[in-house]
């Protein structure tokens, strides 16, 4: 089944969440997704205005205007189409709902939460293919698509390598720890130790010879 | 099966089981929560350090730009009985609930500077246990006298003063002062006593003192400037109040002969400065010594002092507080030589210290009391007497003339009436206690006559040996305040209000094995999420923590430089950020000890995303209500829905707001109130074994799209199930329902039931056998009869649910086991025995009045709460309503501002080099309007080593609710008999272990230190108590519902509950009334409970938290059935009355307004019954009498000598 998940709306500039949808349906997959939206909202001033990010069986789609970002998670197969009318509706809402300069000041987190009003509204239109109106220009946006097709952002430029990822972790829950190196050492394994080994021997060896040359010239 | 009834057929059956995913963990707390204690740094000498600092800090005018936030709750003031304790500034903060209304009358911007005189208030407020120390020390004497001599003339001029305006004082008496500066003034003096730091030797407040004797009213500026400071706050605050509040004190004075004289200047003065506390409070920083006397003399005066303080003046035999003598003797000294040094050239600095010092000083010469224990008050008296005799005779006849010492009832620590019995002559002293201003006069004229020997063996109040069995009044006629943990003036000042967090030992012993000597509990009692009519709300991109425990930067933190500060808990030094360096209360730079998380122990801080595992969630609203036959017949569908219609807007809640409701019989209905339907749509679920949704959305629904639905669909509920015959009830599937529907988002589940569940899951069946009601042996089923409801409980808890129920039955439904769906879910519990809305009109419209408070009361979401406590201290047990996540992790789905907590420590390290322990509750929840928000409460208390001194310190009433709350666990996993063997035992121990400790009492005596004399009537007030008692018959239902309430409550509802207050009533005068909002509110005295105190002549009023009696006795005077009852003669009263008819006369405005006035201050309407003398009724009223014989318990002196007994065994 193929539907918008979640949305979310973050200030470029710092990665503040301005907004978000409560989210009715929950499942561990998505509860995993949303955590690539906290890592997506810090990286956001680097990324370009419009990226798509695949992540298993959730992709997520965000535009970026005006120092806001507009964020949400659908499933795989949910058309890409829609998802960016969907983000382009809930930018136009946004920005005529609040002003830049509430927006550019804000300090505290969600504190327009209540236009989760409206993104719930949104979001149950387009899951709802039947109730979704023609009004929607769709062959406009297919069309920007097609010239301007999203930045697909790979895993790695997320920088959520294995390592790094729990390093984030870490770091963004605010647990304040001094993030122990994150490189850890691992196991040698047999071959290694044989290769130590030989490496040794032939390290002894050398020098042996070295001090036989050494002789020899004495 | 489904069906679908209402206009249209439900389309799809959508049965969405997915929606039931596994209950992520929500772990509200960010990760870096859990840290604790791993890097523990030695404490050591850092500590004393901190105090010094923090006194260096200026105390802060809080009410700047930055508290714009401010969080006005009208409920409760912040620290109400603080304030109390001065008369005049009574009524600014007195009340609780119409506080607000007050601060708000009488200026807005008044706010601030309230606030911050409530801190000076809660740290006036003293221990009196270092009370008399000072005496012992001649050298200390000597000192203080000099000084005293200084201060005398200024008390002349008060005296003065106080007989121009002592009648009409509060506006009087200062009217020529410009109030203009005020506030500026105030919080100026307040900040160069601050400043000082505590080993500073100048002693500013010695200036002060000299400076203040100048001051005659009309004269000098100086002392203008001192009043005018005072007088401005003065002004203001008594605009309505104050000559009552004169008058009150006055009052006090009645049973003094000569002493009242000498009170009564210096009453005025104290009135008049309606803050004079917070000055008081300040120069003991200074002299530490001194400072304990002024505590004493300020802590009795501020009422704070429980019953103890009536013997200020004792000598009393310990010397307790070794410890602090010899650290604070140089520190005295030095400061009292300092006293000549150089003026402060700023007026505030002189404001600041000035008047206190003068106290402190001449109380300190007076001190010494020559007599021995039993009545040394006896000796000063006279010696005082003569002095403040010539120069105010007129006043004399004022104080006569009243005949109680009238203080508001919840706020007045007075503590003293006078103690009848044994110490005749004491009586006088009650007024100093009361007011440390008295002090002066009385001290100076001692010490002018002569070095008196008195000072023979100084002792703290609280330690004076009562010998119970002998002391026919234990009871004060004021009610009794916490006492005030024994810190050096800066710390008291910024300390927590006692009402928010209390302790069970304020002077927390230094082992475990002194504790253990002590055979008292030692824990917390916690009222986190009090309304509160100022907080300082801060918002800043870093909270500052200490990196290794986690604690919230607090006051009591020391800053070791400029950029480094040492956490109070761990003792970690830690980074000061940058940005903590700007303090945008100020608008300077380089100042992070005045930042106001550092100048507030309460603080609240609005979260970052750091603490938040998801968007903060809406406001989500679910009623489960029971339309079986039982229920509709109950009637309370229809009280519920107009409480509902009328409160819909006052919803804590933003635009997000969702509200669903659902019904149930044995069957569940759900209400579809999708927006745009015409006409609210039932679905009704059959399947109760396997319950599902029959759809997924639309059954909670946002509150202002569909508000035409909802006010539909209550109008139409009443009214849809007359007729049923469905007699059972299928709350456990129901439940089961409800969790589905909120597992989502989370938020509250009211549940209304009316009968024992008895279909589906969680059925139950009736345990209860009526003839087992009063027996003496054992009472089973007091736990739960099945896990049904904990587990479920868990679930929601799990989901950021909280399940309230609401019990609304005539017969026996278990609550025992129903209660565990709130309990585990941090919900709450309301219980409303034999309900009906017709028959029993009393308890309908309690409902009524309880929906009200309960529907628009503030919230908090999916919170969590974590306590945390200094290095060495650990806490093992709560009490409450909550689910333990972690050891120390709180999970509260919903908070709410009725809930209180108890928490049990132990000491796991001996704390030998600590001289302060700090504990610090943080509540992260999210608001209503969907803000995260942190708010952070930090008690400080000092360490002691002396079992002498770890008894001056026992505050009784929490170690009472403590003991409480553990026999409650006790009497459900042992036997009630156990838990109340237990009560028993700890009266028996800690008076044995007393007893041990004070080896030149006569050991046929039952002696008790001054602070522990109320323990024995509480505990036997406990055994009394429908939870605990036995003998008489009282419901299953009943009981339970009291050991839920002991759980629950926050101390000060808990206490009436314990211990109901009695006044009489039908005469009631204006005398030491108090003004609330608009209205004269008599104080009549409390009187004790025992039938000895009812006369047939008098009516009498008693308040047992959630009920008022009105017993009516025979002979009462005709007029006053007339005036206040509305009836001709006794013999018309009808047989249940419950409503004081509003008559046009002036004993019924009285009445009216002092019952109106009890009902405000707590957070349930009470109900009022008048049962008159001869009415079967009367037995309910009678049970609270507690101090009286019963036929199955005892009476309060029987169960003395039974402790006697135990004890000598």
């Amino acid at each position: 089944m193929s539907m918008i998940l979640s949305a979310s709306v973050i200030r470029v500039r710092d990665g503040l969440p301005l907004s978000a949808s409560t989210d009715y349906e929950q499942s561990t997959g998505m509860q995993e997704c949303r955590k690539y939206f906290k890592m997506l909202s810090r990286k956001l001033a680097q990324l370009p205005d419009r990226c798509t990010l695949k992540t298993g069986h959730y992709n997520i789609n965000f535009i970026s205007s005006l120092g806001v970002s507009y964020m949400m998670l659908c499933t795989e197969n949910y058309p890409n189409v829609l998802a960016f009318s969907f983000l382009d509706e809930l930018q136009k809402e946004f920005i005529t709902t609040y002003n830049m300069m509430k927006t550019n000041t804000a300090v505290r987190p969600y504190c327009f939460i209540e236009f989760d009003n409206f993104i719930q509204r949104t979001k149950q239109r387009y899951n709802n293919p039947r109730s979704l109106s023609t009004k929607i220009n769709l062959s406009d946006m297919q069309t920007e698509i097609k010239l301007r097709p999203p930045y697909q952002i790979s895993m790695c430029e997320l920088g959520s390598a294995n390592g790094v990822t729990s390093a984030f972790s870490v770091d963004c829950k605010g647990a304040g720890k001094i993030s122990s190196a994150h490189q850890r050492l691992e196991p040698a394994t047999l071959s290694g130790i044989v290769g130590f080994i030989l490496s040794l021997l032939c390290g002894a060896l050398n020098l042996i010879r070295g001090f036989h040359a050494i002789e020899s010239l004495l | 099966m489904l069906i679908t009834t209402g206009v249209s057929l439900l389309q799809a059956l959508k049965v969405d089981r997915a929606m039931k995913c596994p209950a992520q963990n929500q772990m509200q707390v960010p990760s870096g929560y859990g840290l604790h204690h791993q890097n523990y740094i030695a404490p050591s000498g850092h500590y004393s350090q901190g105090p010094g600092k923090m006194t260096s800090l200026p105390l802060d005018t809080q009410c700047g730009d930055y508290y714009s936030a401010l969080y006005t709750v009208p409920t409760q003031n912040v620290t109400p009985n603080t304030v109390n304790q001065q008369p005049g500034a009574q009524q600014l903060y007195s009340r609780g609930p119409p506080a607000p209304h007050i601060v708000g009358s009488t200026l807005g911007s008044f706010q601030g500077a309230a606030s911050s005189a409530s801190h000076l208030h809660t740290s006036a407020s003293q221990p009196y246990s270092s009370f008399v120390n000072h005496y012992n020390s001649p050298a200390m004497y000597s000192a203080s006298s000099s000084v005293a001599s200084q201060g005398f003339p200024s008390t002349c001029g008060h005296y003065a003063m106080s007989t121009v305006s002592n009648a009409a004082y509060p506006s009087v008496s200062y009217p020529s002062l410009p109030a203009g500066d005020t506030y500026g003034q105030m919080f100026t003096s307040q900040n160069a006593p601050t400043v000082r730091p505590v080993k500073d030797n100048s002693f500013s407040g010695q200036n002060t003192a000299i400076s203040h004797p100048s001051p005659l009213p009309p004269l000098p500026s100086q002392q203008h400037h001192q009043q005018q400071s005072l007088s401005g706050y003065s002004t203001l605050t008594w605009s309505s109040p104050g000559l009552p509040s004169t008058q009150d004190n006055l009052i006090r004075n009645h049973t003094g002969s000569l002493a009242v004289a000498n009170n009564n200047p210096t009453i005025t003065v104290a009135d008049s400065l309606s803050c004079p506390v917070m000055q008081n409070v300040q120069p003991p920083k200074s002299s530490p010594v001194v400072s304990t006397v002024l505590s004493g003399s300020s802590g009795s005066s501020s009422t704070r002092t429980p019953p103890t303080a009536n013997h200020p003046v004792e000598p009393v035999t310990s010397v307790t507080q070794p410890s602090e003598l010899l650290q604070q003797k140089g520190v005295d000294s030095s400061s009292t030589t300092s006293s000549a040094s150089p003026m402060p050239n700023s007026y505030d600095a002189l404001e600041g210290g000035s008047y206190p010092d003068m106290l402190s000083s001449s109380a300190s010469s007076p001190a010494p009391d020559p007599a021995p224990e039993p009545d040394p008050a006896s000796a000063p008296a006279p010696a005082s007497a003569p002095a403040p005799v010539v120069p105010q005779p007129s006043k004399m006849a004022k104080p006569f003339g009243y005949g109680y010492p009238t203080l508001q009832p919840g706020y007045q620590n007075a503590t003293a009436p006078l103690i009848s019995g044994v110490q005749p002559s004491n009586p006088v002293y009650s007024g100093f206690q009361q007011y440390p201003q008295q002090y002066p006069g009385v001290n100076q004229l001692s010490s002018s006559i002569g070095g008196l020997s008195l000072q023979s063996s100084p002792q703290p109040e609280s330690l004076r040996p009562v010998n119970l069995t002998q002391e026919r009044n234990i009871l004060p006629m004021t009610p009794v305040w916490a006492p005030v943990p024994n810190l050096n003036a800066d710390l008291k000042k910024l300390n927590c209000s006692p009402d928010s967090f209390r302790c069970t030992l304020t002077n927390i012993p230094q082992t475990q094995a002194l504790l253990n000597k002590a055979k008292l509990p030692l824990g917390l009692l916690l009222h986190p999420f009090r309304d509160l009519t100022q907080l300082p709300v801060i918002t800043s991109n870093t909270i500052v923590r200490c990196r290794s425990c986690r604690t919230y930067i607090n006051p009591f933190v020391s800053f070791i430089d400029q950029r480094r500060w040492k956490c109070n808990l761990c003792y970690r030094v830690n980074d000061v950020p940058e940005e903590f360096m700007y303090n945008p209360l100020t608008r300077s730079y380089g100042e992070p000890h005045k930042r106001p998380e550092v100048q507030n122990s309460t603080v609240e801080f609005i979260a970052s995303s750091d603490y938040m595992l998801r968007p903060p969630q809406p406001a989500v609203y679910l009623f489960v209500l029971d339309v079986s036959h039982n229920a509709v017949e109950a009637g309370y569908l229809t009280i519920l829905c107009q409480s509902l219609l009328e409160n819909l807007d006052k919803l804590p809640g933003d635009s997000r707001t969702r509200i669903g409701f659902m019904t149930f019989d044995s069957t569940i209905h759900f209400y579809n109130l999708q927006e745009g339907l015409s006409q609210p749509q039932m679905l009704i679920v059959s399947d109760i074994d396997d319950v599902f949704l029959p759809t997924p959305d639309s059954l909670l629904v946002n509150l202002y799209e569909s508000k035409e639905l909802i006010k539909d669909l209550l109008n139409a509920l009443p009214n849809m199930f007359t007729n049923t015959r469905e007699t059972h009830s299928a709350l456990g599937p129901a439940l089961q329902a409800a969790f589905k529907l909120m597992s989502p988002t989370g938020g509250r589940v009211s549940v209304f039931q009316t009968q024992l569940p008895s279909l589906g899951a969680g059925l139950l069946q009736s345990r209860e056998d009526p003839n087992q009601r009063s027996s003496t042996k054992v009472v089973q089923h007091l736990g739960p009869a099945t896990d049904f409801y904990k587990k479920l409980a868990l679930d929601c808890s799990g989901q950021q649910t909280a399940v309230d129920l609401f019990l609304l039955s005539s017969q026996y439904s278990d609550l025992a086991s129903l209660a565990c769906m709130s309990k585990y879910s941090a919900g709450c519990i309301y219980y409303y025995p034999s309900f009906h809305y017709t028959h029993n009109p009393s308890q309908a419209e309690k409902l009524q009045k309880d929906l009200k408070r309960y529907l628009t009361r503030k919230i908090g979401f999916e919170a969590v709460m974590r306590i945390r406590c200094t290095k060495g201290l650990s806490m093992h047990t709560f009490h409450g309503n909550f689910f333990v996540r972690s050891t120390d992790l709180l999970s509260l789905a919903n908070i709410n501002p009725d809930a209180g907590f108890a928490v049990q420590l132990s000491i796991e390290e001996s704390l030998t080099d600590t001289s302060l322990v700090c504990f610090q509750t943080a509540l992260l929840y999210t608001s209503s309007k969907g803000e995260r928000r942190i708010r952070v409460h930090t008690l400080c208390l000092p360490v002691v080593s002396s079992l002498a001194d770890v008894y001056a310190g026992v505050d009784v009433q929490a170690a009472i609710c403590l003991l409480a709350n553990m026999a409650v666990d006790r009497s459900v996993s042992s036997s009630l008999s156990d838990a109340r063997d237990a009560l028993v035992n700890a009266v028996v121990d800690s008076l044995s272990a007393y007893g041990s400790t004070v080896s030149n009492l006569q050991h046929s005596a039952l002696m008790a230190p001054s602070s522990l004399k109320l323990f024995p009537l509480y505990v036997l007030a406990l055994l009394k108590q429908k939870a605990f008692r036995t003998g008489t018959s009282t419901r299953l239902d009943d009981r339970v519902y009291a050991m839920c309430q002991i759980k629950s409550q926050p101390l000060v509802h808990l206490m009436k509950m314990i211990h109901p207050n009695l006044y009489r009533i039908d005469r009631l005068t204006d005398e030491g009334a108090v003004h609330v909002n608009d209205r004269i509110v008599p104080q009549p005295p409390l009187q004790k409970l025992s039938a000895e105190k009812l006369t047939r002549e008098g009516a009498f009023l008693m308040d047992c938290g959630s009920v008022f009696y009105i017993w009516v006795g025979k002979g009462c005077d005709n007029n006053f059935i007339e005036d206040v009852l509305g009836y001709t003669n006794f013999a018309s009263i009808p047989q249940k009355m419950t409503h004081l008819p509003e008559l046009d006369t002036l004993s019924s405005e009285r009445a009216r307004s002092f019952i109106t006035w009890l009902r405000d201050s707590r957070p349930l309407s009470p109900i009022l019954h008048i049962v008159k003398d001869e009415s079967p009724a009367k037995a309910e009223f009678f049970q609270h009498l507690i101090e009286d014989r019963t036929e199955a318990a005892f009476s309060y002196y029987e169960f003395l000598l039974h402790v006697q007994q135990q004890i000598c065994k």
